[in-house]
Parts: structure tokens; C-alpha cells; sequence
């Protein structure tokens, strides 16, 4: 490679910011409410060298355009020249915020099909060499450069009509139900122990103390009301962080790839190839459904971690109404239903099974309860699995499934309810297990595995069927991955 | 007594369908075969993995004892006496005693729990003796494989198949317990009709040695893949 590009000028303070959030930060708060000096103050010291090797990471990082290749390039004592086929990149990641967009720059990571991590991360370079780069990799016919008022570059001219946008109520919603305020608690609690207030401040005994000079029931009042204001700040500055994450949320399809852009301050611009998918799920909790909406949510092959890019896989349609279910299901893959009307249930012995074990557990309990005559906490034992018996049948009958030459699904739960579906030719390995007790009660159990599973997310794994039904289920699957090629 | 069920049960299991496997992924002269899931005959592995397993077994075991006797006898020289001492070192032998009968019984369990079968649809790979589990490997999803042997597998000529895949949890599957020709030709099977093929953790072929391997046909004569 003779002549690289280097990133933009302002790129070094990029990442010095990045590498400041984990080692400055977290000293200065120790310097300002800490008394004495603590490990995290010597931790800023690690700064300095990583400052200096960002700046001369500047220096010696290079990138370039070919006709067929991305090549980056950075040498130090060792020489690294990475050559990344254009036609691999599958999806260019974007991410700006405030300061990137005052700087008229963004970071941009690109993708192929393999790995975990981007073959490429550019940060930052300007709006009209991210557009460049698009161009290269969609192939001259497709010159985008398209400059928006968010400042990310898009081809918003190409667009068709977004499947999905967000609305205040849909904001206030993942606001309660992502519940990022608890990271506000997190922080407060630290900032408190971190000042030792836990040893000056005992509420309690301030109580006790006090009670002479305040009512009981005026204390009791001010309780309610600490712990009232207190939730309401915590679901406060939850709906705040979904109405930066998510405002202006934006799901739209283009040929085969969908585009998501999502987020006020930071602007995130995520993509995924259709191609790419491996399972769907329709997802909805009780707050969902109270607020008459669902999600859905994807696993997809190759590509950065879940982590480092949430949009396309967790949040990919983060809430709807729950009518266009089978619409965004053709959308994501033609074919595609989450209808689960004819599937099948598992076996009625399973509800049994459940129990049997639950009375077994319940008897090993409730015997030494009763030599030692803990009778409330007995009876409390007895009354919680008469729940929970019933609760193994709800949810038994909650369990369906279906096998076709298209899909494979699994529809389960009773408190959040998913309905899954892997495709024939995204379906990996089938396995079927039996546990001891399962071959006693001649069942077992048949799993799918995919292709970039989650390890949080839900799974095609069906338990209590009947031997028969299993290896029967199992050899099907087989056979239609067999007959179904899988790409990427 | 309900194993010997289970064992009959699978042994009668036909499944759906007439598919017609491929020549058995490892051959014995009396070994039982029985159909699998996707109706391909299931063949036990080569029994010198029997004593490739209790080998490492009895050096797993060997260690622990020696480990557990160290440090009683620390712990003596160092003044520790009385009930403490003795409940501790009743314990070690207690565990010595359990991993000595793993390294008699368990291979011969495992192994008789252990299958295999290689079809046009894929390859089906049982095992397990409390939890048992059956993985099956549509061969289109075989993304390349890799033939290994460790120092004992390479004394009684037998070696670990690999089959990589793009799933997550069985992003790999070993299969054990091979003689060596049996894998490298499964091996360069896959690789023809889907996967690719590799061999690592050896330096040099190695026939397998007619008096210790379960092949009744001489091992074919095979260069590097690579």
C-alpha cells in the first residue's frame, strides 16, 4: 500500500475520550468524594501512556480504497495490513454524537460475515469519506452521499417508507421497561459509600432516636414519600435515557437490508443483511401487553457483539402494535408467520412430570418442618406449591410448536410470552437429550443451535415430547436443513 | 435393569424412512449395529478407546492422590492432629476411592453409550450415560473438520474427529475413539461433499496397530491434506 488516508485530525481525542471514561472518571469522582487517596487515583496514572500511544496511533494508521479491497494498515514495531474484500463488508455501523456531529465527523465500523468484532473500526473519519466508503462497497451504480440535518450520512434519498417509527408513548414505555434508572441508583449508592455515609447516617436509629420529637405517622408519611419520590426518580431518569436512545427511532428496509437509526445526542446507524438473520422472536411482558405492543427481537450471524451494537439484534423492533405482527414477519423473511394457532402442544404428561417433582420436593421440606414444628412456614410451603402445580400446568399448555419445511417454532410463557422461529436453511445442529427422568417417562428433548446465539436470548428447545414425537421432530429438522443450503 | 430397557429400546428403534449410510464410520468384528434418528446404522467406536480413556483417567486419579498425600503430610509436619485432620484425610481417600472406580468403570460405561454414524443426510454422533444426547450434523453444515491425537490416542492408533460448524453451542463437535485411517477418511469425505479438512496435534502418520485396534480391514494409506 503506497499512499493510506489517515482518519480525521480530531480522531486521537476520540479515543482518549473513550480511554478517559474508564480510567479518569472514575478517579476524579474518588479525588472529589473520597477523603484519602484510594487505587483509582494511581489507575489515571495508566492514562498517560495510552495518551500517547493514541496520538502515535494517528501517526501510523492508514487506510485504503482499492477497486476490490479495504486495506488498513498500522505498523509500530510489527506491521499489521489487514485487506478486507468489499464485497465481504455486509453492514457500515455508524455512531455520532454531539461532538461528532460539531466536528462534522463519525466512527464507522465495518463488517463481514465472520467474527465477533468489525474487521474494520474508522474513528472517526468526515461525512463525505464515510459516503465514499458506502459508495466503494455498494459498487459505483449506488453513489449515496446524501448529508442529512442529523449529520449522519444516509442514503435517505433511496429510502422506502420506514416499517417502524417510535412514538412518546412507545419512548415512555422501554423507558419503564429497560429500568436504566437503576444505574442512577448504582451510582448514587457508590457516591455513598464512597463519602462513608453509612456510617454517619443510620435512618433507623435516627428514627428510634427522634421518635419523642416526630409523630410516628408523620415519619411513616415521610417514608412513603422518600420512597415514592425516589421511584419516581428512578423511572424518571429511565424514560430520559430511552428518549436519548431512542428518539427519533427510524427501521426501514432497502433491498435486502435493514437500516436502523435511533438516538438524540448519539446517533446510532446499525444495519442488518437479511441474509444474516438466523432466528426471530416475537417478544411481550405484561407491561407490553398492557400497553398493547410487542417487540421483536433477532440473532444474527457474524458481526460486532451483542453488546457493542444492541440495535439490529435486541432492539430491532423495540415496540409495536401487535396487528402488524405477521407484517413485519414477511418483511424480515417472506414466509415467516407468528401465528401460532395450529402448532402443537407438547405432551400432556409433562405438566405431570413437573408436579410429580414439585411433591417430591415439597415432601423433602415439609418433613423436617413438621418433626421441628415450624407449622406457618410448613403451611407456607404447601400453599406455594399448590401454585406452583398449577403454574406447571399454565405454563405446559403455553408450550407449542411447529415443524415445516420453512420454519421451526417454539411459542412459550405465560408472564413474557415468545414465539421463535429458525429458518431451515439458518438451523445448525439439531440435538436431542434425554435426562434419566426423561427416559423413564420415554421422552426428551430437541434443541436447535444456530448460528450467533445469544446467550440471553430464547432458545428452539422443546422439552416433553413423547421418544417417538422427538426423534421423529428431529430427523425432520435434519432433513430440511439437509435440503437447505446454508449462506452468509 | 431399566439401562438394559433402554439399551434393548434403542437397539429396536427403526426410524422413518430407508436411508442408506455410507460404510460405517468404524467397523469390529462383532460390533452390534443399530439405527439412529435419521436411520443410518449406528457403530460403537473403536474399543481402544476404553483404555485411551482410562489411561487419562488413572493419570487424573494418580494425581489427585498424590496431591491429596502432600498435603496431609504438609499439613501433619505443620502440627495440624486430631478430628480436623482426620475428617480431611478421610475425605481425600474417600474421593481417591470414587475416582479409582471412575477409572475402572466409567470408560466402559461411556463407551457403551457411545455411537456413531456417518449418512447422506449427516452424521449422528450419541453418547452419555446419565444425561445422554444425541447430536446430528446435517453435512451441509459442516464447515471443515480436524483430525487429532494426543500421545496416548497415537499408542493404540486412534485420533479425536472435530467437525466445526456455525452453530454456538456446537460451534465444535469431537468425536473420539476413531482409528486414524476411519477418521481422515471420513475426513476427506466431508471435505469433498461440504467441509474442509485439517490435521493437527501430530507430527507424523502413524498406522494403527493391528493388535490393538478394532479394524478388521487394513488401514488405507493416506499423505497430508494440507
Amino acid at each position: 500500500m503506497s499512499n493510506g488516508r489517515r482518519l480525521h485530525p480530531s480522531s486521537p481525542m476520540f479515543d482518549l475520550i473513550k480511554h478517559a471514561r474508564g480510567l479518569i472518571l472514575p478517579g476524579v469522582i474518588v479525588i472529589v468524594f473520597s477523603a484519602g487517596g484510594t487505587w483509582q487515583i494511581w489507575l489515571m496514572a495508566l492514562f498517560v501512556p495510552i495518551a500517547i500511544a493514541e496520538v502515535a496511533k494517528f501517526f501510523i494508521f492508514r487506510y485504503e480504497l482499492t477497486d476490490e479491497d479495504l486495506i488498513v494498515t498500522y505498523s509500530f514495531i510489527f506491521r499489521h495490513e489487514r485487506h478486507v474484500p468489499l464485497s465481504r463488508i455486509q453492514n457500515v455501523d455508524t455512531q455520532q454524537n454531539a461532538l461528532h456531529r460539531w466536528l462534522g465527523v463519525v466512527e464507522a465500523k465495518l463488517q463481514t460475515s465472520s467474527g465477533k468484532a468489525p474487521e474494520a473500526t474508522l474513528r472517526v473519519v468526515t461525512l463525505g469519506e464515510l459516503a465514499r466508503i458506502r459508495a466503494a462497497i455498494s459498487g459505483p451504480a449506488s453513489e449515496s452521499g446524501v448529508e442529512t440535518e442529523g449529520g449522519v450520512t444516509s442514503e435517505a434519498a433511496e429510502e422506502a417508507e420506514p416499517l417502524l417509527q417510535l412514538s412518546s408513548s412507545d419512548l415512555v414505555l422501554l423507558g419503564i421497561v429497560t429500568w436504566r434508572g437503576l444505574a442512577l441508583l448504582a451510582v448514587g449508592l457508590g457516591v455513598a459509600w464512597e463519602l462513608q455515609l453509612f456510617k454517619r447516617i443510620h435512618p433507623i436509629q435516627w428514627l428510634r432516636d427522634n421518635t419523642e420529637l416526630i409523630p410516628l405517622e408523620l415519619a411513616l408519611v415521610g417514608v412513603v414519600l422518600f420512597v415514592a419520590g425516589g421511584t419516581a426518580l428512578l423511572v424518571g431518569a429511565s424514560i430520559l435515557w430511552a428518549v436519548l436512545r431512542f428518539g427519533g427511532f427510524r427501521l426501514s428496509r432497502e433491498g435486502d437490508t435493514f437500516r436502523i437509526h435511533s438516538g438524540l445526542l448519539t446517533t446510532i446507524g446499525a444495519s442488518v443483511p437479511r441474509k444474516r438473520i438466523q432466528l426471530v422472536s416475537l417478544k411481550s411482558s405484561p407491561l407490553y401487553r398492557l400497553a398493547k405492543r410487542t417487540s421483536i427481537r433477532l440473532e444474527t450471524a457474524g458481526g460486532a457483539q451483542e453488546t457493542e451494537t444492541p440495535f439490529g439484534r435486541r432492539w430491532f423492533a423495540p415496540a409495536f402494535d401487535p396487528k402488524r405482527t405477521e407484517e413485519f414477519a414477511v418483511e424480515i423473511r417472506p414466509g415467516l408467520s407468528f401465528d401460532t394457532t395450529n402448532w402443537k402442544h407438547i405432551s400432556p404428561r409433562g405438566a405431570w412430570r413437573i408436579r410429580k417433582k414439585l411433591l417430591a420436593l415439597g415432601v423433602v421440606l415439609c418433613v423436617p418442618l413438621v418433626i421441628f414444628q415450624f407449622w406457618w412456614i410448613g403451611g407456607a410451603v404447601i400453599v406455594l406449591l399448590g401454585l406452583s402445580m398449577w403454574w406447571a400446568g399454565v405454563w405446559c399448555r403455553s408450550l407449542r410448536y411447529d415443524v415445516s419445511e420453512r420454519q421451526v417454532g417454539l411459542a412459550e410463557g405465560v408472564v413474557d410470552r415468545w414465539v421463535t422461529s429458525v429458518f431451515a436453511d439458518t438451523a445448525q445442529v439439531v440435538t436431542l437429550s434425554e435426562s434419566p427422568f426423561d427416559r423413564r417417562a420415554r421422552m426428551a428433548k430437541v434443541k436447535v443451535d444456530t448460528a450467533g446465539a445469544l446467550t440471553s436470548g430464547h432458545k428452539i428447545a422443546i422439552p416433553y415430547l413423547e421418544s417417538d414425537e422427538a426423534h421423529r421432530i428431529a430427523r425432520r429438522i435434519a432433513e430440511f436443513a439437509a435440503t437447505h443450503e446454508f449462506e452468509l | 435393569m431399566s439401562e438394559a430397557v433402554d439399551d434393548q429400546s434403542e437397539a429396536n428403534r427403526n426410524s422413518e424412512g430407508d436411508e442408506t449410510g455410507s460404510s460405517p464410520a468404524v467397523s469390529g468384528p462383532t460390533a452390534p449395529s443399530e439405527r439412529g434418528v435419521l436411520g443410518v446404522a449406528l457403530q460403537p467406536l473403536a474399543k481402544a478407546y476404553i483404555a485411551t480413556e482410562g489411561i487419562s483417567w488413572w493419570i487424573f486419579t494418580g494425581i489427585v492422590g498424590l496431591l491429596s498425600v502432600a498435603g496431609l503430610i504438609i499439613a501433619w509436619i505443620n502440627g495440624g492432629r486430631g478430628l480436623v485432620l482426620a475428617i480431611v484425610a478421610l475425605s481425600l481417600l474417600g474421593l481417591v476411592l470414587v475416582l479409582v472406580w471412575a477409572s475402572v468403570k466409567w470408560p466402559k460405561l461411556a463407551y457403551r453409550h457411545m455411537r456413531v454414524g456417518f449418512g447422506e443426510i449427516g452424521i449422528e454422533y450419541r453418547r452419555g450415560v446419565v444425561w445422554r444426547s444425541t447430536t446430528i450434523i446435517p453435512r451441509n453444515r459442516v464447515q471443515h473438520t480436524d483430525v487429532a491425537q494426543g500421545p496416548i490416542m497415537r499408542r493404540y492408533g486412534i485420533a479425536t474427529l472435530s467437525i466445526h460448524t456455525a452453530g454456538t453451542t456446537h460451534a465444535k463437535v469431537d468425536i473420539p475413539g476413531l482409528p486414524l485411517g476411519e477418521a481422515q477418511r471420513i475426513r476427506d469425505e466431508l471435505l469433498r461433499s461440504h467441509g474442509g479438512g485439517s490435521e493437527k496435534g501430530r507430527e507424523r502418520e502413524v498406522p494403527a496397530k493391528p493388535e490393538l485396534s478394532d479394524v478388521t480391514e487394513p488401514a488405507p494409506a493416506s499423505g497430508d491434506d494440507e
